[in-house]
Formats: structure tokens, sequence, C-alpha cells
């Protein structure tokens, strides 16, 4: 007869600060982080929604603020990490084959390829359709 | 012996993480260069940023110079789903990839606080986003 076993796991000690000690790791992390710059921009544009909503006086002084210079920076570097974003996110998915070309995975060059043409052509149709370009 | 209950909320999550990140990758960056940064770098106008030009933009004006014709009543939605869309798919994509920092960091343990905090905070998100931009004519 079975008897009741008692798992007692080993937990491996970690450092909270793992993710310093290796440069693949700063990637991972900084990959990691660019999702918290993705959620404050969605939140920056709802501010800006909201004062929009409030009228003419209101949108005035938010633009005020969000043309600033420290805004501008902070723009810049969400920005940069959305970026970041974009070249992880067509990495990884070179990882995920959809399909094979003569019973192999494509090569990542050119699923990554394939996807910053994408990206190109999406951003620019967004330009010219959303925008009437610049 | 029965077996152990099956999750579907968490490949659920996983899935809508995954089409956040597309949204994320090809529509963020070109949103943000051109609502943030193009008039900084006095790449368009005064007149299309402010006031005007603004809830031009949200009414679809430029998109329906650009389509014109019988296509035209597509011009003031595809401002205010493209808002809808990359907003819901940031704070998704976005939330989900800090749980799991945040779980790196330490706080695995917390799974059942974490989820409805960070899921919740980006429902609540989506609808503000859904609100704010069919609020305008």
């Amino acid at each position: 007869m079975a008897t009741a076993t008692v798992r007692k796991p080993y937990v491996r000690p970690r450092s909270a600060l793992w993710w310093t000690k290796n440069p693949r790791y700063l990637l991972f992390q900084l990959r990691e982080l660019s999702g918290a710059f993705v959620v404050l921009y969605a939140f920056l544009v709802l501010w800006q929604l909201w004062a929009l909503r409030g009228g003419e006086d209101a949108y005035y002084s938010f633009e005020l603020l969000w043309y600033s210079r420290p805004m501008m920076v902070l723009n810049a570097i969400i920005l940069g990490f959305a970026v970041l974003h974009s070249i992880t996110w067509f990495a990884l998915t070179a990882k995920v084959p959809l399909f094979r070309i003569r019973g192999r995975p494509p090569p990542a060059a050119l699923v990554v390829g394939a996807n910053v043409a994408i990206w190109v052509a999406i951003s620019y149709a967004i330009l010219r359709l959303l925008y009437g370009g610049l | 012996m029965s077996a152990a209950p099956v999750d579907r909320v968490t490949p659920m999550f996983w899935g809508i993480f995954s089409v956040g990140g597309f949204i994320v990758a090809f529509f963020l960056p070109i949103f943000i260069f051109m609502n943030s940064l193009a008039y900084g770098l006095h790449l368009v106008r005064w007149e299309k940023v402010q006031y005007q030009g603004a809830l031009g933009w949200i009414r679809g004006d430029p998109a329906a110079a650009f389509l014109g014709g019988p296509l035209a009543w597509l011009a003031g939605w595809l401002p205010k789903l493209f808002l809808v869309v990359v907003i819901g798919g940031s704070l998704f994509h976005g939330l989900h990839r800090i749980k799991y920092v945040l779980y790196d960091f330490g706080l695995h343990k917390s799974k059942k606080v974490l989820d409805p905090i960070m899921y919740g905070i980006a429902a609540a998100g989506t609808v503000a986003a859904v609100f704010f931009a069919f609020s305008f004519p």
C-alpha cells in the first residue's frame, strides 16, 4: 500500500541581483523592462485623451508639458525601449517555426528580415493613412 | 484518483500577451514617434498637433482625405480602433511581462494576488481607452 510522501523540494538560493552577473541576463531584463515603459506610454496616452476631452485650454496646458524638454527625453527613452521590444520580439518569433522549408525550419535571419520588412511597411501605412504623411 | 484540474486561464493570458507583443512591435514605435516626437523635432506643423488638429486626427480627417470616396466611412473608425488596440495590447502585454519580472524578484509566491491586480489594471485601462476614444464625435 502506498503511503503519502512528503515533498520537500530543494529551492536553489538566488541573489536578487542575479541578472547583473552576465550581459545576456542584463539584455533579458532590459527586454522585460520594456514592458514597464510600454505600460507607462499607454497611461500617458490615456492622460492625453483625458486632456483632449477637457477642451482647448486643458489640451494646450497638456501640450506645453508634452513638448517640454524632460517629456521629450522621456518619450525618446520610451521609443528606444519600444524599438528594443520590436527587435527582440522578431528574434523571438524566429524561434517558433510556423512552416518548414524542405523539412527544415526557416533560417532565423529570414524570419527576422521578413518581420522587419512587415514592420517598415505597417509603419509607413500608418504614417500615410492615419497621419496623412509628415 | 481524479485528474488535476486543467489550467485554462494561464494559457489564455499567454495568448493575449503574444497578440499584444505583435501589436506593440508593429504599431507602437511609429505611434510614439508621431504622437510624441515629430512636432518637437520640427517634422510636423503646429496646426496638426494643436487642439483642433488633434480633434481632427481622432475624427479621422487625414484618413478620410487618404481613403476618400466609398471608403470614407471607415476613416472615423480607424484612429479610435487604433488607439484602443494599441493601448489595450500595450497594457495586457506589458503588465504580463512586469508580472514575471516581479516573480523573478521573488514574488512568485504571490500569484493569487498579482494576477488579479495586473490583469485588472490592464482591463480597466482598456475599458478607459474605449470610453475615451469613442467619446469624440
